[in-house]
């Protein structure tokens, strides 16, 4: 009963989220206005407006929120570090830099839909070099991988600084808010880049929700209860970074949500039969889509990136975490 | 010996740095006009008013700069136990930057006495956090969650001025701290720094024997008579000092604390009456060099300085998890 109501609970929350974020902005817009632009019956600008901009951006910050929250997910299920996410494992910073660099040497279209192939290549180097870094005979210590992850994301972002001065007044703008989170993404172009990879990762990860739920009870159990660790580590991780990486780049560089959705999951209900990881992507969505309600809101030309809020609410959120894990253990 | 010849050799070529941050830049000019805008001014020559007006607090802020942040991480390192503290890694010069923001959001045209006690305040909010943390039996054990906790406090207070520049349209002004950079340093913001960062040095060599002492273990420093939490205090304030007042006037410069104290131990030993005094004088070389370097890889663009050090600290900091020394 209690489960069903938190369903229930965030549900609701989701679809007035969206009803916020498709009425809010410049030109607000009240429920019967809305209503009738659904419909199709509105005047032109306020079709315009919904279905070409709003629509896109909504969709895009549920979508990126999912990806980014799901990825948080698996990167501490797999490194069993309730601190773990892309954004300070370098993910993010890794795809902002290939980005950039693709952005300022090959093309200027920001709606390239290469550009999320382009930010897997970056995510993935990082995240190569992290793990690198952090491997010791053949083992990591899930520590050591955050700390080498707070390294690489802060050489990553130096080196981008470096390239922001080289390229053109226009890159150079949407490199900043890209870096400070902004959901740029607002066409339907970016929905089709996001749309298929969690539509094809998500049933692959749900369909393999056991062993992720055997992992996370530890290595040596997973190996004994007969999963091929090496096997499932490496699919995992891989997903993780895709997942991240498309999100971030369509929807910016944010942190934290891959960090705070799980615990929040985690805590509501049990790891069991999928039940974590899917209120994990819907908790996230939520995350993203209210800090882009919250950004629009506060300044009304949207130029306060939903990454800052995130961050905002966010940090807190893990420090209190820092502090509280530490207690218990000492 | 060796540690008579590294001192030497330091002081050396810091003087040799001093001069050529005179020289080189945009515009270079030749020793003679170096020399003559220093013993034989003139207001009415270009190239004086330019070395006189723009060089001058330059390399006198990239000197106690460096210095700072490096005899601030290595008191750092002294007091928590933790190899890898430094001002930038554990969000303190966020903290400051914060403060700057603030400043900036409200004053139009702030005075630098202000700007200096505003990134102070906010150096000190950053620093209390940690400080707070630090106290924790598990944290001093653990290098690695503390510089976790300082990540997560440095993008809280990054986010917290990148909104106040939004909402306040401050891009142009705060961008600098951002990105670190020794360009618009102004006489009046050096003769109001650098006795605080000279005050925040000498406390800093002055409380360094008994950081020593700390270093090796609180149980130490009590069995000599010494209270641990006094100790930590009086280096906390110096640490407060000496970055708080190097990012307001240069802005986030990470890394620079971290390295130069691993560099300087394997030149003279463990022992922090050494460490801090070697670590002030090379951080300054460093940075001066640093400083040049960044008007010299791109001209007439600027490499920002702030990112140099980083993109030389990183590998550092890489190589030492890969070793597994940290």
């Amino acid at each position: 009963m209690k489960k069903s109501g938190i369903w229930l609970l965030l549900c609701v929350l989701l679809i007035s989220g969206i009803g916020l974020s498709l009425s809010t902005g410049t030109i607000s817009l009240s429920v019967e206005e809305l209503v009738a632009v659904i419909r199709g019956q509105g005047p032109p600008a306020n079709q315009l407006v919904v279905l070409d901009f709003r629509l896109p951006r909504m969709l895009i910050a549920i979508f990126a929120g999912a990806g980014l929250a799901v990825s948080g997910y698996l990167f501490q299920t797999i490194t069993h570090n309730d601190l773990a996410d892309p954004g300070i494992l370098g993910i993010n910073a890794g795809a902002g830099l290939t980005v950039l660099f693709y952005l300022g040497f090959f093309t200027s279209q920001t709606s390239s839909s290469l550009l999320p192939f382009v930010a897997c290549i970056g995510s993935f180097l990082a995240a190569f070099l992290v793990y690198f870094c952090s491997k010791q005979k053949e083992r990591f210590d899930p520590n050591r991988l955050l700390l080498s992850g707070v390294a690489v994301n802060a050489g990553i972002s130096a080196l981008t600084l470096i390239g922001t001065i080289r390229i053109s007044q226009d890159s150079y703008l949407f490199v900043t808010s890209w870096l400070a989170g902004t959901i740029w993404g607002t066409t339907w172009n970016h929905v089709y880049v996001i749309l298929p990879w969690l539509f094809i990762l998500l049933p692959f990860i749900l369909f393999q929700g056991k062993s992720l739920e055997v992992i996370g009870l530890g290595d040596e159990e997973a190996v004994g209860l007969g999963v091929p660790l090496k096997k499932k580590q490496l699919f995992f991780l891989t997903s993780a970074v895709i997942l991240a990486a498309v999100s971030v780049s369509v929807a910016g560089s944010i942190s934290f949500i891959g960090l705070i959705a799980p615990h929040l999951a985690k805590n509501i209900v049990e790891r069991k039969n999928n039940h974590a990881l899917l209120m994990t992507g819907v908790i996230g969505s939520l995350l993203l889509l209210y800090s882009d309600i919250l950004g629009r809101i506060i300044l009304a030309n949207g130029e306060m990136a939903a990454g800052i809020i995130v961050s905002i609410v966010g940090a807190p959120y893990f420090i209190f975490r820092l502090l509280k894990n530490n207690q218990s253990k000492s | 010996m060796k540690k008579k010849i590294f001192f030497l050799l330091v002081g050396v070529l810091l003087l040799v740095a001093m001069a050529s941050s005179l020289k080189y830049g945009a515009v270079e000019s030749s020793w003679q006009e170096v020399s003559q805008s220093l013993l034989n001014f003139d207001t009415s020559n270009q190239t004086h008013q330019l070395i006189y007006q723009l060089r001058v607090p330059r390399m006198i802020a990239s000197l106690f700069v460096g210095a700072a942040f490096a005899a601030s991480g290595a008191l750092m390192q002294g007091i928590t136990h933790n190899p890898i503290a430094d001002s930038g890694l554990l969000g303190i010069n966020a903290g400051a930057g914060l403060g700057l923001a603030l400043v900036f959001a409200f004053v139009t045209t702030p005075n630098p006495a202000m700007t200096i006690l505003a990134s102070f305040i906010g150096a000190a909010v950053a620093l209390a956090i940690i400080y707070a943390a630090s106290s924790r039996i598990a944290f001093t054990r653990s290098p690695i969650h503390m510089v976790l906790l300082g990540a997560a406090i440095g993008s809280f207070f990054t986010a917290l001025s990148q909104s106040i520049s939004l909402l306040f349209n401050l891009n142009q002004d705060i961008t600098f701290w951002f990105v670190g950079g020794t360009g618009n340093v102004t006489w009046g913001q050096i003769k109001i720094a650098v006795p605080v960062m000279l005050l925040g040095i000498i406390g800093a060599w002055l409380i360094s024997k008994q950081v020593t002492l700390l270093s090796m273990g609180d149980e130490t420093a009590i069995s000599l008579g010494r209270n641990p939490q006094r100790i930590r205090e009086k280096s906390m304030l110096c640490v407060l000092l000496l970055a708080g007042t190097a990012v307001s006037l240069v802005g986030t410069i990470s890394f620079l604390g971290l390295i130069i104290p691993h560099i300087v131990r394997f030149f003279v030993g463990h022992d922090y009456r050494f460490v801090v005094p070697a670590a002030t004088l090379f951080g300054a070389l460093f940075f001066v060099v640093a400083d040049v370097s960044s008007r010299l890889i791109a001209p007439p663009l600027e490499t920002p300085v702030g990112v140099i050090v980083t993109l030389i600290g990183v590998p550092l900091l890489l190589v030492q998890i890969r070793r597994g020394s940290v």
